[in-house]
């Protein structure tokens, strides 16, 4: 399955988390809520859809279940990035730099401060 | 935390398992996380208000991955593990979905099954009967094999009894039949209590079981030794055992008494064996050389043994030799019985035998044409149903097709697989048709419940035949259905498939391809061609059994009361007999309100039939092939009268003219026929040349019908004295006529409390006015006409049901059209009128068609049958006119409601 630009914005979102380093699912919400300023709140069955969906067509990869913390009984599955996962979001960023910069060259962009 | 947890779990259980597998216990996880945030957070209501979200989240997200289901990725899966549990899944997902369907369109769903079920159930009643009337065989060894044999009548007829003498030489002179055996059918009062119930016995010569292959269930059966020392044994048949003896196995041994007569039980027959015969076996079997000991039969010693011109054996059955075959030993009986009427001419009249092929039950004699010819009607009727439920099964599946068209492109677009659709598809027309399998079983036996309390023609009684639900007919049925429902639900599914999505999204569902739509109305020409061909069809069938029920019989059928008795079970001889029925008849004329009673050796419509040819008639010359043949009765003085027969010359005779000298009351077709230009009356028919056996007639009566209402008009019926009967009359069933001033069913307990009166043994074969003894044997016809009946208005409401709702739907889906153009400002009427343009073509192929073929039809089956009138413009006329309307009706109704709708909505509306 050929992944086609330009990718959800809720995937975007999870590989830019996961660029940073593996996470689980909870993490991921988590980091998700922060980086959006409250505005994404993943629900567990939303979150899987997308990490399904992730897991098939290949932009991250699951690991073995590893303790939630040292010493925990609880197994929880991690996520890392894989290497056309990071290709991808690259190229989509790329993408969005382009749009963004033809939005600037028509004062369209609100800078930060103005 | 532990309760929502274990809630989580269950709320788990909305996603496909493949998932759950999967990723259930990390979706548990972080869920539980979720909560424990949510408690910390903000206590109890957090808690609730995570929960709302999390349920609302299950609820779609498990919904898309169910959906999700249906597809199947091209590139690697790394989710779905292969193997059974998809199919499993899958199917169960289809039956879902399929019931689901059907819950949301009751109505539709309703009338499928219906149809189905009553076409499916319909047909197999009615060919299961017929099956097994027609093509059961006993449980004898190789029936294949088997021949059934006749000596043809004095008079004619090709089955009649045979002499003993020469059966005797039929079995010892043929070398293509190993064995003949042959049986008579009897009746005797068993036990020894008053009022003794009659039974049907068997008198068989002693090769009859062995030839069949017959073992006891318990005990033994009898066999030729038994037959050659005349031993009064007997074999009971496997019910009077159950019935009498209560299945008791010391009952071999026990004695029975048949007509006062010492009989011992030696064996019992297999359950299951009921004789070579449709409608029931015998009850007791015993020896034929035995029989006198009944005393039954007319002649109450062994003369009936030797005397060759004897007829009385009812039945041979004979088993073929390896190699023979039915021509062979056809061709063989005939030269047999050439050369046995040339060694002995004494017996008179041709003998010739006839030979049936005996593989299925024999059928009883002479009805075999007129039973045939019933299923035949029946069955073709019934098939005509069936296919108009499928027409109409079919129309009802397009419709919704069409219907689907849209979701179906949906489906595809989310990227459901074509092949997971068709699986979903091929469920729910296989539900549907074994839905309607079902429907139909139950309707199938309800059916032949309903028929059980009828006759078939020929007098068998359709519960005597135990018919069961035939197997193969209803899987051809079924099979049928599923056909028809695969077609066309499938089919046209399939070809929504292949359309773009865009087209079918963007056309708003309208009409469906043109392919289809054209399918629609040829399916709806076929139906209204089909709807025509069944109504004639019934009509002309109903026509012609009608023309039987309005028989007149030749005299008054009102206020006549019948009584059939047997005197020879307790052996009257004739005198004793005359002294019998001249009291009762004098007690029962003395009864106010009776006017006149008679005897006689028969009665109408009751069986006793006696037929003769003569060998000349003084003054007529008969043409080279004709055969001078009448069927008689031996009546008293009083018969006559009673009968209420209209005499037309002469008059009849009184007991004093009788006794001196012979004669003989003829019928007006006779009369006309020998005397035509003289009275009738003093004419001289003459019985034997040889022996000078003659009779004068004294009377001409007018036309009778004495068989069944069927008969043909030429009916020949004579009656004479019973003082000419040569001591025969009073040997086999008497009959008492008695007619009455008012209600003949008043009168039947009189009648039989006089008999008793001076008889207390005696036993009343029949007793029944004469309008229930009609009605009886008019029973199969009436069953025909309302079978036919009930099927005419059956596939009429059908076929109705069908045209209306197809032509609904079609107007229905012109609605954008209508909106366009009542837009645009075009008035009510003319719309109208281009919508009942639409419907013009299917409806006029299908009147064209159907009135084409109904007269065909008609002109086809007149040639078949007796007195019908094949072209019948009014029924045809009525029935088209009706479907007219109809149609009329059915495409201005939505049509009418598109037209009042507000342009723009009926516009925007999908």
């Amino acid at each position: 399955m050929d992944v086609k630009l330009p990718l959800k914005p809720d995937v975007f979102l999870i590989l830019m988390i996961l660029i940073d380093g593996e996470s689980h699912g909870y993490g991921i919400i988590k980091e998700a809520e922060k980086r959006t300023g409250g505005e994404l709140q993943l629900q567990a069955g939303a979150l899987y859809r997308r990490l399904k969906w992730m897991l098939e067509t290949g932009l991250i990869e699951e690991l073995d279940a590893r303790e939630a913390s040292p010493g925990s009984d609880e197994r929880r599955r991690y996520y890392r990035i894989a290497p056309l996962g990071v290709e991808t979001v690259a190229a989509e960023a790329t993408r969005m730099a382009a749009l963004v910069d033809a939005a600037r060259d028509r004062d369209l962009v609100r800078e930060p401060g103005r | 935390m532990p309760v929502s947890r274990r809630l989580y779990r269950l709320v788990l259980l909305l996603y496909p398992r493949r998932y759950r597998e999967r990723f259930g216990a990390d979706q548990l996880a972080t869920a539980v996380d979720l909560f424990q945030r949510a408690a910390h957070g903000g206590g109890r209501r957090g808690l609730a208000v995570a929960w709302i979200k999390a349920l609302r989240d299950a609820a779609l997200e498990s919904g898309r991955q169910r959906l999700d289901s249906y597809r199947v990725p091209a590139g690697r899966d790394t989710t779905a593990p292969r193997g059974e549990m998809i199919v499993w899944d899958d199917f169960v997902q289809d039956l879902r979905l399929t019931l689901r369907g059907m819950r949301q369109q009751p109505g539709v769903t309703a009338a499928v099954l219906l149809t189905l079920g009553l076409g499916i159930g319909a047909n197999t009643a009615i060919f299961s009967v017929g099956e097994a009337a027609l093509l059961r065989s006993a449980p004898v060894v190789a029936p294949e094999r088997l021949a059934a044999l006749w000596t043809t009548c004095r008079a004619g007829t090709p089955r009649c009894s045979s002499s003993y003498p020469d059966y005797l030489d039929y079995r010892d002179r043929s070398t293509m039949f190993a064995d003949i055996a042959a049986y008579s059918f009897e009746r005797a009062s068993l036990g020894d209590e008053a009022g003794a119930r009659l039974v049907d016995v068997l008198a068989a010569t002693g090769n009859y079981f062995t030839l069949l292959g017959v073992d006891a269930a318990a005990g033994r059966v009898f066999g030729p030794q038994d037959e050659r020392e005349r031993r009064t044994v007997a074999v009971i048949s496997h019910d009077l055992w159950r019935d009498r003896f209560g299945s008791d196995p010391n009952a071999i041994g026990r004695p029975l008494r048949l007509n006062q007569a010492a009989f011992e039980v030696i064996g019992v027959t297999p359950e299951g064996f009921e004789g070579l015969h449709v409608g029931g076996g015998s009850d007791v079997y015993i020896p034929l050389l035995s029989g006198p000991a009944l005393a039954a039969g007319f002649l109450t010693d062994d003369s009936r043994f030797e005397i060759r011109g004897s007829r009385w054996i009812s039945q041979l059955i004979g088993r073929l030799e390896p190699g023979a075959t039915i021509e062979q030993a056809r061709a063989e009986m005939l030269a047999i019985s050439d050369q046995l009427a040339l060694e002995d001419p004494d017996a008179r009249g041709p003998r010739r035998v006839t030979v049936d092929a005996a593989e299925h039950l024999i059928l009883p004699t002479g009805s075999e044409q007129e039973l045939l010819g019933f299923v035949a009607v029946l069955g073709g009727v019934v098939a005509l149903t069936l296919l108009l439920a499928c027409a109409n099964l079919a129309n009802l599946l397009l419709a919704r097709a069409t219907a689907r068209r849209r979701e179906i492109g949906v489906r595809l677009a989310m990227g459901a697989s074509k092949a997971r659709l068709i699986r979903q598809l091929l469920t729910e027309s296989t539900l549907l048709a074994l839905l309607g399998g079902i429907a139909g079983l139950l309707i199938g036996r309800w059916v032949v419940g309903l028929l059980s309390g009828y006759r078939l023609p020929g007098g068998v009684s359709i519960a005597s035949l135990a018919a069961a639900l035939d197997a193969r007919v209803l899987l051809f049925t079924f099979a049928l259905s599923l056909a028809t429902g695969l077609v066309f639900g499938l089919a046209p599914a399939l070809q929504a498939a292949r359309t773009e999505l865009g087209t079918s999204l963007r056309a708003g569902g309208r009409g469906g391809t043109t392919a289809s739509a054209r399918t629609r109305s040829a399916l709806v020409a076929a139906q209204i061609a089909l709807c025509l061909l069944l109504v004639t069809g019934s009509g002309l069938f109903l026509q012609a059994m009608r023309n039987g029920l309005h028989t007149d019989l030749g005299f008054p059928t009102e206020r006549l009361a019948v009584a059939t008795l047997d005197l020879s079970l307790l052996r009257y001889d004739e005198p004793q007999g005359r002294v019998f029925f001249d009291a009762l008849i004098e007690r029962l004329e003395s009864r106010p309100g009776v006017t006149a009673a008679g005897v006689g050796s028969r009665a109408p419509l009751l069986p006793g039939g006696a037929a003769t040819l003569l060998d000349a008639v003084d003054g007529y010359q008969p043409a080279a092939d004709e055969e001078l043949r009448l069927e008689f009765a031996f009546v008293d003085e009083g018969y006559l009268r009673a009968l209420g027969l209209p005499i037309i010359d002469g008059s009849p005779f009184t007991r004093a003219e009788a006794a001196a000298r012979p004669l003989i009351v003829i019928n007006r077709d006779m009369a006309e026929r020998w005397w035509p230009r003289r009275s009738a009356v003093g004419g001289r028919v003459v019985f034997n040349a040889e022996t000078a056996r003659v009779a004068d007639v004294v009377a001409v009566t007018a036309n009778t019908k004495w068989d069944d209402g069927i008969a043909a008009d030429d009916y020949p019926f004579a009656f004479m004295p019973l003082s000419m009967s040569r001591g025969g009359w009073v040997g086999g069933r008497i009959a008492v006529l008695v007619r009455t001033r008012g209600d003949a069913t008043t009168l039947l307990p009189v009648l039989r409390d006089e008999i008793h009166a001076l008889e207390p043994d005696a036993s009343l074969i029949e007793l029944a006015t004469m309008e229930t003894l009609l009605a009886d044997i008019l029973m199969p016809q009436r069953l025909g006409a309302s079978l036919l009946t009930w099927f005419g208005l059956l596939a009429v409401l059908l076929a109705g049901v069908g045209i209306y709702s197809v032509i609904g739907y079609t107007v229905a889906q012109r609605r954008r059209e209508i909106g366009v153009r009542m837009a645009l400002g075009a008035e009510r009427s003319r719309v109208l009128l281009l919508v009942l343009r639409g419907i013009l073509v299917p409806l006029g192929i299908g009147l064209a068609a159907g009135i084409a073929g109904a007269l065909l039809l008609g002109r086809t089956i007149a040639g078949f049958m007796y007195g019908v009138q094949p072209d019948d413009p009014a029924t045809i006329g009525a029935v088209a006119i009706g479907i007219v309307v109809l149609a009329a009706v059915a495409g201005l109704v939505p049509a009418r409601r598109a037209t009042r709708v507000d342009p723009t909505v009926a516009l925007s509306a999908d």
